[in-house]
Order: structure tokens, then C-alpha cells, then sequence
């Protein structure tokens, strides 16, 4: 037996907007400890993390862990007959081919049951190890989405690099180059305004903007995003769902014309 | 002050910091608490000590400097930059916790803010009222010779009384005080203007002001600073102190630095203003059609550009007639020296001279066509294709002129154009042939896919004009192009599993 009861429940539609680009299907995994999902796209070039503790939910019960396997373009297609203060309320059995999802309106005048099928996915679940990363800047989101924005219009890869100087984003096309560099900036009216650049060495990565524009799907979820960048290691694109968890996705560098490229 | 109640204060200070992004600095501490300022201080460094990561912590730094003759300085300095400032005094000097707050806010008159809203609510309660705004009670410096007056009548004579030394510490001279009570109304409506003028009172403030100021130790400073120092250091601390010590004292400004700044701003703008501004007005007057022209030069080569603009100024009113008198040889020679200069493609030129009076005679003809044709373009705009028709046709026309005028020269050539403009007034203009094609298709670029197709099969000009200007002709193209480099296998793009193992 699984009840979940979110009374944000606009954090859940968000949620669903921000990932149902990326990934058609995925499963859902419910433990004690919260809702958590990984998936990757089907090019395996992006993987998007998911996690909303159990914490942050006003009733969670989970009796036993649960792997839910959904389409998200339908989940999404349900969820989105939510209104924006609902209070949202997943249930499921165990074993059962079924998810329900209960919609509240604010003054409990108005309840809806949402019934969904699940489907069975096999889904390859990767262990990603903590590391340390090189470089993290925190910026508002809006900023970063933007500059994929305005950088996929131009070029179809981004480089980023992060130097003491700050960090940079370059791209180039046919029409032309184009290159923002942002320095670090703590001083600002709100906290999330700030430009925050942590490094520990300079580096220097080339990404698919086209992905980066699908992250920043996320971006009505939190002011500020979190990136992460390692040289060996795919970037690390984070934004916090409220106090409950975060959304992370994680996209392959690409190669470096001099090394081997995998078929 | 109780362990306790230290305790509330803190879990207050942080919540206003944390949840409220309120500036909380010593001087709205001591206020809202009735605590003395030096009680204040201490619990923010306390506050500092125990909740202070993640936060900001603004000092103020004052003592001699190491410069001679040597000035008495106090500054505002965030945590991230005291040691550094600390290495500019000599021998002791203070530091002390101002504020503490979320971030430091981007307009640094936004540190005082709090404080000041909250002297001016201060302020505004009845004179019968007893706050600690009606005496100097938290001032360090106390002179027992002053009397409280909760009542707000002033009598200068109290300040000989001797007898009566109130409750708490007093510290400036009744006199001081006389001016505040007496002036409270006009202060009030000062305090109306934002910090950011005030900022700019006190900077003007004369020296012999600040003094007394200095001499007379106000209730708000536990440093004693002459505020005249501060106009060496930075924006900050001007901008801070002054904002609030004009509001308390409603001193009125002197104008001493205040013109020379402005007249400095001044010469500024106008430094900046003036060379842009011949070539901005030729671009306003001509409305719509100038402004397109304006873009097309820019693509032209960098250093003919300004002499260009000038040549095809024509003011609407005298357009026309310019126009029909005017060979296209007269602009040429404006533009010669620079031509000569600059650009070896530009050379062939000179050959227009030569042909100029063939020209004219061609001329007449063409752009008779020209205005039937754009007038009907101009009259439907909405509809592409027309315009295609229009275009196309006219592109034939194009390559003939060209050749009669400049065979060597195929990528400028001058042509007389006239149409119908969107206010219904004709107009004729020479141009450079590739520069009036771009001018169009800038008009048209809502079809310009369409006319790009219509175009470029069939004529030199048209394929001449898109090489010089890619970033119009191909800009569709490219697009597509990298939408497709995002679909097709990129070979360089890393997989993810590769990285992560699965489990």
C-alpha cells in the first residue's frame, strides 16, 4: 500500500514538466525514505535524478518499496488536470497494474480520482558515485536558461568553461560566435540573485545544448541552479524542489576530437 | 540584560536576517530593543559568532591611516574584505559589527534602509511620547548638564539646570537639541527624499558643519568621526552615514563639491553624445526606409560607413527634387576619399564617373517601373506574393543596369529607385544596388524564405548580396542545419554509461 499525500501539489506538475521531455518512460521508486526516480534519454547521452523525501510530504506511507513504471507524457497529461493548489495524493497497491492520483481543490469542495495504468519498463539503474567535483557555479535559473536560450539560436554545443576569472559560455555556429561570461557576484538584493562560482580548478567542457535546454525545463521549480563540472565526469546540472528533494541531470561531455569515440 | 532574553533577541535577529532579508544592523538593534548601542553590538557579534555562516557581515573600520598626513578614517567593510582593509590602518583601530544580513545588497544605501524607516517612525510619534530618539540615552558620551524633555517644548535656559539629571545617559547639548525639536517638521519632510539624495547632502556638507557635528557627538555615533573624512573613501560609507545623520539633524545642505560634479557629468555626456549624434539624426529622418538603410551599412565595410550615411540623408521634404537633379556622380564624390582608402573592391568606381550620363538616361525608365512596382508591393503589403513578383522582376532589371554602369565592379553598383513609401510619399533613392536589395528583403523578411527561393536562381545581384550579408541569406538555412546536427548520431557527443556503472 502507497499513499503520498503532497499538498503543493504544483510541485509535482512542475516536476513531471521538467523531466517529460527528456525521458518517455520511467519508473517510479518508492521507499521509506521518499519518491525517487532515474532515468535516462532514450540516447543514453542524459540521465535525470529525481528524489522528494519523505519529509516533505504531509502523509507518506510506504509500506513496502515499489517500482512504479508510468509513461510520463500520460502522467503528465493527469497531472495536468490539477489545479495549481491542489493538493495531490498518489496511491497505489502493492502488486497492483494501477496508480491513482487524487486531486483536492484547496476548500475540499471539489475531488478528483485520477486512474492510471502502469506499464512494465526495463530500466538500467545506474549507480552514480559522490564525487568531487572541479568547479560548481550556482546561478539564478532563469539566467542559465536563458543562455542556453540564447546560445542554442547560435551554435549547437556549449562550452563551458570555468576559469578565476568566472565561468564562460561559448558557442558557435555558422552565422557566427557567441560567448557570456559570468562573474561571480554575491552582492545582490536576494540571496538567489547570486552568481557563485566555487573552483577548485579551472575546466573546460563542451555539451549538446539541446539537452541543456531540456534541463532548464526545471527552472520554474527553483531560483537558483547548481552546476557541477568535472573534467571526467558528466556535468551535473541540480535544482532543489523546494525543501523536499531535487532534480539533477547529468549530461555526458562531448569527446574531444583526438580521443576515441564510442560507435 | 538576562541570558533569556539574549537568547530571543538572537532567534529574532535571525529570523529578520534569514526568513525576512532585513538588514539588521546595531543602531535598529539598539532602537528596537532599547538596548544600548555598545549591548547591541555585542549581541550581533554574539549572533555572528553562533548563526553567522551563510550570512554577510558588514564592519565599520575606523582609526588613522597609514597615509600622510595621516586621515581619520571609518569604513564600511564586508567580511570577505576586512583583513584586507585592516592592513590600511595604523596602530589600533576599531572595528565593530554593523549590520548583518543576508547578502550585501546591491545598492548599498538598501543597509540602511531599515534603520531609517524605522527613525523615521521614531520621529513621527507624538513629541509627548517617550522613545529613544527624544534623548541620546544609548550614547556613549553623556553631559549632565542636559535635561530630558519628553514634552518637546524647548527652553534653552534647562540646559544650566543642574539638578535634575534624568534617568538615563545624556549626551548632547540642549541647544543641539532645541534645533532637532524645532526643526522636526521640516526633517520629516526631508526624510521623504531617498537615501540616495540625502547621500548627496551630506557629502556637500562643509567642512565646518561636519565639525560641529563632530564636536557635538550625536546620538547615533558611538565612533567619533568627523563625517568631513569620509568624502575620501568610498561610495559606501558616504552614501550610508550621510543618508541618516542628514535625516536626524535636518542639516541643510551647502553646495561645495555638488557643481563641479555635475558640470563634469555634464562635459561627459556631451563627449560621448556628439560623435554619434550627426549620423543618429540623418537615420531618424527618413522613418522607416532610412532605418533599413541603416542596417545594410553596417554590413558594408567598416570605414565608409559614416561618409555613406551622410550621402543619403535626404530630409522627406526635399527628397524628391534631390533626387531628379542630382547625378548619382555628386555623392560619389563624397564618398571617394574614404573609397580610395579603404577598399580595394571599391576601386572600379571610379568608372561611374565615366558612365554617369549613360546612366541618367537609363535611369528614368527603370525606376519608372521600380515605382509602379513597389507602389502596388507597398500598397499590399500583406501579400508575398506580389512582393515576389515585384522583387523578381525588378532583380531582372538589375543585372542590365549593372552592367551598363560598372562591369568591373559587379558588388556596388548605383541605382536610381523610386516607390511609394508606407506614408504615401514618394521616394527616390540612389543606392548601391546591393545595398537596396538587402534593403528589401530587410522590408520583407517575414517572406524572405519565399524570396530567397524566387531570388536567388536567376540573378547576380541577388546571390552578390546574400555572400555579403549571411547572416540574413543563411540564417534560416543555418538553423535548420543545426537542428539537424541535432538529430543525426553526433559521433563526439560521450554516452553517460560510460561514465556510470550500472548496478
Amino acid at each position: 500500500m502507497l499513499e503520498l499525500r503532497l499538498v503543493q501539489g504544483s510541485l509535482l506538475k512542475k516536476v513531471l514538466e521538467s523531466i517529460k521531455d527528456l525521458v518517455n518512460d520511467a519508473n517510479f521508486d518508492c521507499s521509506s525514505t521518499g519518491f525517487s526516480l532515474q532515468a535516462m534519454d532514450s540516447s543514453h547521452v542524459a540521465l535525470v535524478s529525481l528524489l522528494l523525501r519523505s519529509e516533505g510530504f504531509e502523509h507518506y506511507r510506504c509500506d513496502r518499496n515499489l517500482s512504479m513504471g508510468m509513461n510520463l507524457g500520460n502522467m503528465s497529461k493527469m497531472l495536468r488536470c490539477a489545479g495549481n493548489d491542489d493538493i495531490i495524493t498518489i496511491k497505489a497497491d502493492d502488486g497492483g497494474d494501477t496508480v491513482t492520483f487524487m486531486f483536492e481543490s484547496p476548500t475540499q469542495d471539489k475531488i478528483a480520482d485520477f486512474e492510471m495504468k502502469l506499464m512494465d519498463i526495463d530500466s538500467e539503474h545506474l549507480g552514480i558515485p559522490d564525487a568531487e567535483y572541479h568547479s560548481i557555479v550556482r546561478m539564478p535559473s532563469n539566467e542559465f536558461s536563458r543562455i542556453c536560450k540564447d546560445l542554442s539560436t547560435i551554435g549547437d554545443t556549449v562550452v563551458i568553461s570555468v576559469t578565476k576569472e568566472g565561468v564562460k559560455f561559448s558557442t558557435a555556429g555558422d552565422i557566427g560566435t557567441a560567448n557570456i561570461v559570468l562573474r561571480q557576484n554575491t552582492t545582490v538584493d536576494k540571496p538567489e540573485d547570486a552568481i557563485v562560482i566555487e573552483m577548485n580548478e579551472p575546466v573546460s567542457l563542451s555539451f549538446a545544448l539541446r539537452y541543456m535546454n531540456s534541463f532548464t525545463k526545471a527552472t520554474p521549480l527553483s531560483d537558483t541552479v547548481t552546476i557541477s563540472l568535472s573534467s571526467e565526469l558528466p556535468v551535473v546540472v541540480e535544482y532543489k524542489v523546494a525543501e523536499m528533494g531535487y532534480i539533477r541531470y547529468y549530461l555526458a561531455p562531448k569527446i574531444e576530437e583526438e580521443k576515441d569515440t564510442k560507435p | 540584560m538576562t541570558h533569556t532574553e539574549t537568547l530571543n533577541v538572537l532567534d529574532e535577529i535571525e529570523s529578520l536576517v534569514s526568513d525576512q532579508l532585513q538588514v539588521v544592523s546595531y543602531k535598529w538593534l539598539s532602537r528596537n530593543f532599547s538596548l544600548s548601542s555598545k549591548t547591541a553590538k555585542g549581541l550581533l557579534k554574539d549572533f555572528v559568532e553562533k548563526h553567522g555562516k551563510g550570512l554577510e557581515v558588514v564592519y565599520t573600520v575606523s582609526g588613522w591611516l597609514k597615509n600622510k598626513p595621516s586621515d581619520y578614517h571609518t569604513m564600511f567593510v564586508a567580511s570577505s574584505k576586512l583583513p584586507e582593509v585592516e592592513k590600511e590602518f595604523k596602530g589600533t583601530y576599531l572595528v565593530h559589527i554593523y549590520s548583518v544580513q543576508a547578502s550585501i545588497p546591491m545598492d548599498p544605501a538598501a543597509i540602511w534602509n531599515a534603520e531609517f524607516v524605522q527613525a523615521e517612525e521614531l520621529f513621527r510619534q507624538p513629541s509627548a511620547t517617550d522613545n529613544c530618539l527624544r534623548d541620546n540615552r544609548f550614547c556613549a558620551f553623556s553631559n549632565s548638564f542636559v535635561k530630558r524633555i519628553v514634552e518637546g517644548t524647548t527652553e534653552n535656559g534647562m540646559a544650566r539646570r543642574t539638578e535634575s539629571v534624568g534617568t538615563t545617559v545624556q549626551s548632547k547639548s540642549s541647544f543641539q537639541k532645541g534645533t532637532v525639536l524645532s526643526n522636526q517638521g521640516k526633517r520629516f519632510q526631508n526624510s521623504s527624499l531617498n537615501a540616495g539624495h540625502q547621500a548627496n547632502s551630506e557629502t556637500n556638507a562643509t567642512p565646518a558643519q561636519n565639525q560641529s557635528a563632530k564636536s557635538s557627538s550625536d546620538k547615533e555615533k558611538s565612533f567619533p568621526v568627523p563625517a568631513n573624512k569620509k568624502n575620501g573613501q568610498g561610495e559606501k560609507s558616504v552614501t550610508g552615514t550621510g543618508g541618516l545623520l542628514k535625516n536626524m539633524w535636518g542639516r541643510v545642505p551647502v553646495k561645495t563639491e555638488d557643481d563641479s560634479t555635475t558640470v563634469e557629468v555634464k562635459s561627459h555626456i556631451a563627449d560621448h553624445s556628439e560623435a554619434p549624434k550627426p549620423s543618429h539624426d540623418a537615420n531618424n529622418k527618413g522613418g522607416s526606409d532610412d532605418e533599413a538603410r541603416d542596417v545594410n551599412f553596417k554590413r558594408a565595410p567598416k570605414n565608409d560607413n559614416r561618409k555613406r550615411k551622410v550621402i543619403f540623408d535626404f530630409s522627406d521634404d526635399e527628397f524628391e527634387d534631390v533626387i531628379s537633379l542630382v547625378s548619382p556622380s555628386s555623392p560619389k564624390v563624397n564618398s571617394l576619399p574614404d573609397v580610395e582608402l579603404s577598399s580595394k573592391d571599391s576601386g572600379p568606381e571610379k568608372h561611374d564617373a565615366d558612365v554617369s550620363l549613360e546612366r541618367k538616361s537609363d535611369e528614368p525608365e527603370v525606376s519608372e517601373e521600380d515605382r509602379q512596382k513597389t507602389a502596388s508591393i507597398d500598397a499590399s503589403t500583406t501579400s508575398s506574393m506580389e512582393k515576389i513578383q515585384g522583387i523578381g522582376s525588378e532583380a531582372q532589371a538589375n543585372p542590365s543596369k549593372g552592367r551598363i554602369t560598372a562591369p568591373s565592379s559587379p558588388k556596388r553598383k548605383k541605382v536610381l529607385k523610386s516607390r511609394i513609401d508606407d506614408r504615401g510619399r514618394e521616394i527616390t533613392e540612389v543606392v548601391w544596388e546591393e545595398t537596396e536589395t538587402n534593403a528589401k528583403k530587410k522590408e520583407d523578411t517575414d517572406t524572405s524564405k519565399k524570396l530567397n527561393d524566387g531570388k536567388s536562381a536567376n540573378t547576380v545581384n541577388r546571390a552578390v548580396a546574400q555572400k555579403k550579408s549571411p547572416a540574413m541569406g543563411n540564417a534560416a538555412a543555418t538553423k535548420a542545419g543545426s537542428k539537424k546536427g541535432g538529430n543525426v548520431k553526433d559521433h563526439k557527443q560521450g554516452n553517460i554509461m560510460s561514465f556510470f556503472k550500472r548496478v
